[in-house]
């Protein structure tokens, strides 16, 4: 598929940001001293997963962890080795939302975007530490990015993408799901749902039922943390800049000329 | 926290106020979370009972809230009543502090 792509000056400009941004990010990560204490906890899940131990921190998203043991079944166990390796998913998200969006903006907008995401302070931080915010952006985006392609067996695809999202992060499969519904009815396709429903359900069980394997309960979160409230929480308002910086501000204005968000497919 | 570990003999335990992954995959000690402190005072008495010597402090941050004002910088300062501080290291996040009991802490 990406031999019949022609590279654009655009294209190759991306590309050199690309390689300047992995040095720039990768040089961050150099200073690292040591995992955060999240990123510990899937370090420890990682060795539970290898050995008969049980789960240090049994309500994390096991596929962090299942990545980390299988790398360490190739490299033995460091965690020197998963402080680098991980952040490729921040990387290989922002390539793959390069490609959606060149496919369906056009690549000035697609460099914009993407350039500007990767470069945003909390994709930036996170992405580069032994967490799961790379993974699951980069399911996500790669759930978009299927849920884009015209051709249908991809759309059982979509499904393994959301479901790796949830295995990911538990809660960014609701944003992982409320793209496949807004996909769905832009498109006027309900197949696409049908067919991503096929594959999602499996996909999530599998996680569910491994964990409830190993563990003998599933717990999406401590129970501290689940405590639910009609009242709306005010972080995100509070936070908002902080969060998603002046995209913010940004997006209501966009809103304004809304010509610029008319999908051209 | 592994080279700060390193200074505990293998057969003690590290007694700590909190109780984090990266302490239990760093630390090849025991770990011991203490239960009913709530001053550097009780903290001593609980450790002494229990002939626990090692204090593994994260500056300015502690899960048992009634103590996170003890392990300030100030706070630090009075734990040296009872304790010496035989190591620490800064890391991206946090400062932490090793003590060990000063001989005559007893009761």
């Amino acid at each position: 598929m990406l031999n019949s792509v022609k590279l654009t000056k655009i294209d190759i400009l991306f590309i050199l940001f690309l390689i300047l941004f992995s040095i720039y990010f990768y040089m961050h990560i150099t200073m690292i001293v040591n995992p955060t204490i999240d990123g510990a906890d899937y370090l420890l899940n990682a060795n539970g997963w290898l050995s008969n131990e049980p789960l240090y921190a049994p309500f994390k998203p096991p596929l962090i962890s299942w990545t980390i043991a299988g790398i360490w079944l190739i490299t033995s166990e460091s965690w020197i080795v998963i402080q680098y390796l991980l952040p490729a998913f921040t990387l290989a998200a922002g390539v793959t939302l390069y490609a959606l969006l060149r496919k369906q903006k056009g690549e000035l907008f697609a460099f914009g975007v993407s350039a500007l995401t990767l470069v945003n302070q909390i994709v930036f931080f996170w992405g580069m530490q032994i967490q799961t915010e790379s993974l699951s952006l980069f399911f996500l985006i790669l759930s978009l990015f299927l849920l884009k392609s015209e051709k249908e067996k991809y759309w059982y695809l979509v499904g393994v993408a959301i479901g790796l999202t949830f295995a990911s992060r538990y809660p960014i499969f609701i944003p992982a799901l409320t793209i496949l519904i807004a996909g769905s009815v832009i498109q006027r396709n309900s197949k696409l749902v049908k067919k991503a429903i096929i594959t999602c359900v499996p996909v999530m069980t599998l996680v569910i039922v491994s964990i409830f394997l190993k563990t003998g309960a599933f717990s999406g979160a401590l129970e501290r943390d689940t405590q639910f409230t009609f009242l709306l929480s005010p972080l995100y308002t509070l936070h908002s800049v902080h969060t998603w910086s002046l995209v913010v501000f940004l997006v209501p204005i966009a809103f304004l000329f809304r010509r610029t968000y008319s999908d051209g497919k | 926290m592994n080279k700060l570990s390193s200074l505990v003999p293998k057969n003690e335990t590290i007694v700590s106020l909190n109780h984090f992954g990266n302490m239990v995959y760093f630390m090849n000690r025991s770990l011991h979370f203490p239960h009913g402190v709530n001053s550097n005072l009780s903290l001593l008495y609980y450790m002494v009972q229990r002939n626990f010597t090692y204090l593994f402090i994260f500056e300015d941050f502690s899960r048992v809230e009634d103590v996170t004002d003890k392990f300030t910088m100030t706070g630090l300062k009075n734990l040296k009543h009872f304790f010496i501080e035989i190591g620490d290291y800064t890391s991206d996040q946090y400062r932490y502090h090793l003590y060990r009991i000063k001989n005559n802490s007893t009761f």
